[in-house]
């Protein structure tokens, strides 16, 4: 019979297939005897961006490397972007996570802190000059890794995890079509809102069908992530989105919610002029990548607020098919603004990178073994670490380095004091070997190191030169200021209610960013401001601003005392090595061995 | 067992004798049952205790049931669902949303099924079934894609010289002369649930066909010739004979989906809602998602599970009990 | 069938015809649109010229995808984890559906089992507590943690269970008499007779488990990354546009690879079309009078 026939056949292949499917998950004991020694043994939880660009296996050379040096043994678990928040909070709800997480983000380490999942970095471990992470400390000048710590801590006063260097200068800039202002006879890239508006207006009038400004997709954090240059040129810190409060960088004072106050009106009440003039991309908001391609190659962007290194991309994507078309972008260096008399603001990098390696809760059970794993992360920020992860192998390395490379096979050489890759190992400017097979470098060594990497020749040799250009004439500018960090930290029960009446708050500030835009509401109009107003007081408006009022003061005294213990602290640390400083008041220091 | 219970569980006792009278005959079936009773206990009815994590403060050390008792009485994870700011119009966005899809799907699928039915060409009928269920392989996220693509609009009016930056929709209109200007149909608030319950249509409607065509074929065929005989058309025929035949399906299903109500996933919503679209877009689930609380929180978001259930359950009985009263079918 | 050529049956056949051309329009366009893009040259689509056939056809995308590692192996595993999950979901859900198809009289704890089933449609302990046991079974990090939580799915056991409603329970008793057991009840009169059911509900499970990428983000991990299915590798593709765009919101250093729009299309594309293949054979069960014409035979 048929049938019968067909259940054999499943029924064999079902056989089959679980023979096949095994399961080959190992425990782990936290370390292992080998030769007499202990081997200290961690998941990891890594963040990845690219799920195809790594080797099968783990990183032998690395591998090797960090058992030898420091007796680490690591298991990876690679979480891809767009599974990370699920994955990695899942873990911890349900008790397996990870031992050690890299790649989080800082308000995620934060909340972490808050539930107890998280081991504190024992003070002891960042305090004096000869502690375990002392290299990591000196990542910084000693006034910057005070603030450092100031933001990075939560709020028991503890840090949770290790902030990192920025890897490279993320300043945004406007970018626009040199070759269309040329032709126009714009000589300069405006310097104030109104000069903005007459340069648009000069555009579309020689190009009436076409868009002038767009943005080439920032992602669904918020719909107005796609137009912080204006928020800027209001005086408003592009990062205002996340962070809702700032200190004014002239007058000092504190705001606690942003968006709300008269600049932020006038702000919607321009680009509602923009719009209205035509100039910007009806659906600049919910722009994706794609999209922006698009734009490009049908010549419906000229200007827009970007990364600078995006421009030859920009320029490649705008001549499309036709490699003869005459397009070129260029970045500037003139931020936009509207109080010229006042200043100009632009947003300069940040301090430190926020998602270096957290510690679970559980590590601090054997301090020999947290310690291990902080004396790998110490050697990470050292300048040999960081050379080896950023770069590899060179031939003249020590040979704890070497070990476990083959001869004649090492990635980089050092050129007149830069490092140079060795021919095949790293190339992206090339298109014809734009391939994943030759970054071979991400894949042979420490790419969980690459929160440590700080070399911007690296940089440089994918960007070009244009961040740190960038960088030097913002610098340069006369009247430029930025926004500084502001340390704030939540208690518990305040960064529940904080995260409730944030999610409420950023719902209907979005929907009436949105609405503003597109006349839906007017911003001219007292009568619809006074609605926004009262709407976000409805979701909670004024209880955040005292939120916010209450952890700014208390976080600013908190900060202010931690400086004059660890300033203390230090000098109590230095006293051992030299008594004679009598003036530190030892018995307050934690107790520095 | 003790005298006292027994005495108590008089009806229990009574009700295991009548049902272990029922063994003799039901050996077999009750032997085939095993496996899947087993799969019910196993990974439905086993996890059911995770439900206390609502009326808990959950700490993953402590596991649910070591954890304390949340504040309020245990009642602190719903006191905070309630007062979310907007949460009744979140509440009300998604059973809208779940009734439009219902009061659209249902009875287009079944139109459908019911013209494959009265489709005399065997070939046609093979092509029209092959093709009108693929558009459920495709993933929502593509589906989403592509619908911000055909839908986009730089709102030109119907006047300019070129309609170019119009998406692929508008630019038919614009070209018919039904609109006067392009329209941004995902930026409007009145346009979500069309483009929502559309696209659903789109991608469900021959897929939901599909469980009815199968019914159909079930249908015997010598009633439609014994209708034909006595005169009735085609139309009829389709009314009397082929939809009450499917009712019982159709009855089951709807009373199911009636008890999917409030659970109306995030997938679609969040990708085709726009911050200007918030007052129609905003489901449960999509705020949940919004603020991170499904993976982070275990007491919440298993109290905001628990809500929707009881509400999914209440209105399920109430679907069943009409149903059964109705047309003498139902789910139990 | 006695063929009906009254004015009203012919305007009935204009309105299904109608009906019917105009639905294949608006459903096939976008799908030939995948297809189409998925052949034509990025810069083609860039520039907005692809809108129903290809553009500057090619097959790189398609000799990318072939010629890489990651889709044609999770492609496999899908086909493996669909047949697998088929079998033995259609397994369970058969021997449960019968019984509790059959009278209250004849099954024990039929209506205690029956309620006790249809309670787990509309209550579920959560993701969590589910992901505990399947830990506890220690089925982490194998495809058995895709199949077994989900091997039933009550929505296709209440399906499954009115199709058997459906066989008339004269022709069990009639086989009763003439001393046929139970067994050979199940086996050889209502398993046949309800092809058509187990086509349907078969095809639900088949198509569920080919779409399911969900469960293999919760239970599989990187480390058994050969496991993955199709649709999670799919969704990381789609995906990678927004992705991108919040790594460069973040200021982070962005090494995502977008892939191109034709290969985004073109993995979507070979996901649709074992689908197109499976379904005549399904279709094959949903000829009209089966069921009955195995009933009088």
């Amino acid at each position: 019979m048929k049938l019968k026939k067909i259940v054999a056949l499943a029924t064999s292949a079902v056989m089959a297939v679980s023979l096949l499917a095994s399961c080959g998950t190992s425990s782990t004991q936290g370390h292992i005897e080998q030769d007499g020694r202990t081997i200290y043994t961690y998941y990891l939880n890594m963040y990845t961006q690219d799920s195809k660009g790594y080797a099968e296996g783990q990183d032998a050379n690395f591998a090797q490397l960090i058992r030898e040096k420091f007796n680490v043994q690591l298991e990876y678990d690679r979480i891809p972007r767009g599974d990370w928040e699920t994955k990695t909070n899942l873990s911890y709800a349900v008790g397996n996570e990870a031992d050690v997480t890299t790649g989080g983000k800082e308000p995620q380490y934060k909340k972490w802190a808050t539930e107890g999942y998280l081991a504190p970095i024992p003070q002891e471990a960042y305090t004096g000059d000869d502690c375990i992470l002392k290299d990591w400390k000196a990542l910084w000048s000693e006034e910057d890794f005070n603030d450092v710590l100031a933001l990075a801590k939560s709020s028991d006063g503890e840090l949770y995890y290790l902030p990192t260097l920025r890897q490279e200068k993320a300043q945004m800039c406007w970018d626009y079509r040199k070759d269309v202002f040329d032709q126009l006879g714009i000589k300069e890239f405006p310097k104030t809102i109104d000069e903005l508006y007459d340069v648009c207006a000069k555009l579309k009038a020689a190009y009436p069908d076409k868009i002038i400004i767009s943005c080439n997709g920032m992602g669904t954090t918020s719909p107005g992530s796609a137009i912080t240059g204006f928020f800027q040129a209001y005086w408003i810190p592009e990062l205002i989105l996340t962070q809702h409060s700032y200190v004014d960088p002239v007058t000092e004072e504190y705001v606690p919610y942003a968006l709300t106050t008269d600049a932020a009106r006038e702000m919607f009440k321009t680009l509602k002029r923009f719009n209205d003039a035509g100039f910007i991309d009806k659906e600049i908001f919910s722009i994706d990548k794609d999209t922006f391609s698009s734009r490009l190659a049908q010549d419906n962007c000229f200007i827009t607020y970007n990364y600078v290194y995006n421009i030859e991309d920009f320029t490649k994507k705008t001549k499309g098919t036709n490699a003869d078309k005459n397009a070129e972008w260029a970045w500037t260096a003139n931020m936009v603004t509207a109080y010229p008399e006042k200043g100009t603001i632009f947003k300069r990098d940040p301090l430190y990178s926020n998602w270096g390696p957290a510690f679970s809760d559980g590590i601090q059970e054997d301090p020999d073994r947290f310690n291990a794993l902080l004396s790998m992360f110490n050697w990470f920020a050292t300048e040999e670490g960081q050379l080896y992860n950023t770069y590899g192998v060179k031939e003249d390395d020590p040979e704890e380095i070497k070990a476990g490379v083959e001869p004649g096979n090492y990635s980089y050489t050092m050129v007149n004091g830069e490092p140079q890759f060795n021919p095949g190992w790293y190339d992206e400017s090339n298109p014809e070997t734009d391939k994943d097979e030759d970054k071979l470098l991400t894949v042979e060594y420490g790419s969980m190191g690459s929160q440590f990497k700080k070399e911007q020749h690296m940089f440089d040799s994918i960007r070009g030169k244009d961040v740190e250009a960038l960088y030097q004439a913002f610098m340069a500018q006369p009247n430029y200021y930025y926004f500084d960090q502001i340390p704030m930290r939540y208690t518990e029960d305040e960064e529940q209610r904080f995260a409730d009446l944030e999610i409420a708050l950023n719902a209907k500030r979005d929907e009436y960013i949105q609405r503003f835009f597109t006349g839906d509401v007017d911003p001219n109009n007292d009568a619809d401001w006074n609605m926004y107003i009262s709407d976000m007081n409805k979701v909670g408006l004024q209880e955040f601003i005292e939120l916010q009022k209450t952890v700014y003061e208390r976080t600013k005294a908190e900060v202010e005392n931690e400086e004059a213990e660890l300033a203390a602290a230090e000098a109590a640390a230095d006293g051992e090595a030299a008594p004679a400083d009598a003036a530190a008041p030892a018995a307050e220091a934690p107790a520095a061995e | 067992m003790s005298n006292q219970t027994k005495k108590e569980s008089r009806g229990i006792i009574g009700y295991f004798k009548n049902e272990f009278s029922k063994f003799s005959r039901g050996k077999f079936l009750m032997v085939l049952m095993i496996p899947g009773v087993v799969f019910f206990l196993l990974f439905h009815y086993w996890p059911f205790y995770g439900l206390l994590a609502a009326f808990k403060d959950y700490k993953p050390k402590l596991g649910i049931l070591g954890s304390p008792w949340a504040d309020q009485y245990g009642m602190a994870e719903f006191i905070r669902f309630f007062t979310i700011p907007d949460v009744w119009n979140y509440v009300w966005n998604t059973i809208a949303l779940s009734i439009l899809h219902i009061l659209w799907l249902f009875p287009l699928a079944i139109l459908l099924a019911l013209f494959i039915n009265e489709l005399r060409s065997q070939k046609f009928k093979k092509i029209v079934q092959t093709v009108s269920y693929l558009p459920h392989f495709v993933s929502v996220a593509a589906v989403c894609g592509m619908l911000t693509l055909f839908l986009s609009s730089q709102q030109t009016s119907a006047d300019a010289s070129s309609f170019a930056n119009e998406g692929i929709i508008n630019m038919l209109l614009l070209k018919l002369g039904l609109i006067k200007q392009g329209i941004p149909f995902l930026d409007r608030a009145n346009w979500f649930r069309t483009v929502y319950i559309a696209s659903d249509v789109w991608q469900s409607i021959g897929w939901s066909a599909i469980v009815y065509i199968a019914a159909l074929s079930a249908v015997d065929q010598e009633l439609y010739e014994a209708a034909t005989i006595d005169g009735a058309s085609r139309v009829q025929k389709m009314w009397h004979i082929s939809v009450q035949l499917i009712r019982p399906t159709i009855v089951i299903l709807l009373v199911m989906q009636i008890g999917k109500i409030m659970s109306l996933g995030a997938d679609k919503a969040l990708l085709l809602q726009r911050p200007a679209t918030y007052t129609k877009s905003q489901i449960l689930s999509t705020y949940i998602y919004n603020q991170g609380l499904t993976q982070g929180e275990l007491s919440f978001s298993t109290a905001v599970g628990l809500f929707n259930s009881i509400i999914n359950i209440i209105l399920v009985v109430i679907a069943n009990f009409i149903s059964n009263k109705l047309t003498d079918t139902g789910l139990w | 069938m006695v063929k009906d050529n009254s004015l009203s049956s012919i305007i009935l056949d204009i309105v299904i015809y109608i009906f019917l051309i105009l639905l294949m329009i608006v459903i096939l366009y976008p799908i030939i649109y995948i297809f189409s893009v998925s052949l034509s040259s990025s810069a083609a689509f860039d520039a907005g010229e692809v809108w129903l056939w290809p553009v500057q056809p090619n097959l790189d995308a398609y000799k990318e995808i072939v010629t890489g590692k990651t889709v044609p192996m999770s492609f496999l595993q899908a086909v493996i984890n669909t047949i697998l999950y088929t079998v033995l979901s259609l397994a369970f859900t058969t021997t449960l559906a019968y019984p509790l198809s059959r009278s209250k009289d004849r099954v024990p704890f039929h209506g205690l089992i029956t309620k006790l089933v249809v309670f787990t449609m509309f209550f579920s302990a959560g993701m969590i507590p589910v992901y505990l046991i399947v830990q506890k079974m220690h089925l982490l990090n194998t495809r058995w943690a895709l199949i077994l939580p989900a091997v039933i799915s009550t929505y296709n056991l209440v399906v499954m269970r009115s199709f058997f409603e459906g066989v008339p329970v004269e022709l069990e008793e009639a086989a009763f008499i003439d001393g046929a057991n139970e067994l050979t009840i199940f086996y050889k009169i209502i398993l046949p007779l309800s092809k058509a059911a187990l086509a349907t509900v078969g095809l639900f499970y088949g198509v569920y488990m080919w779409n399911q990428w969900f469960s293999a983000m919760l239970y599989l991990s990187d480390r058994v990354k050969n496991l993955y299915p199709l649709q999670y590798i799919i969704r990381q593709i789609v995906m990678e546009n927004q992705l991108a765009a919040e790594a460069a919101a973040a200021g982070e250093l962005n090494t995502v690879q977008v892939s191109t729009a034709s290969l985004k299309y073109a993995t979507l594309f070979i996901s649709i079309v074992p689908m197109l293949c499976v379904y005549p054979f399904i279709q094959k069960y949903f000829v009209k009078g089966v069921m009955v014409g195995s009933v009088k035979g």
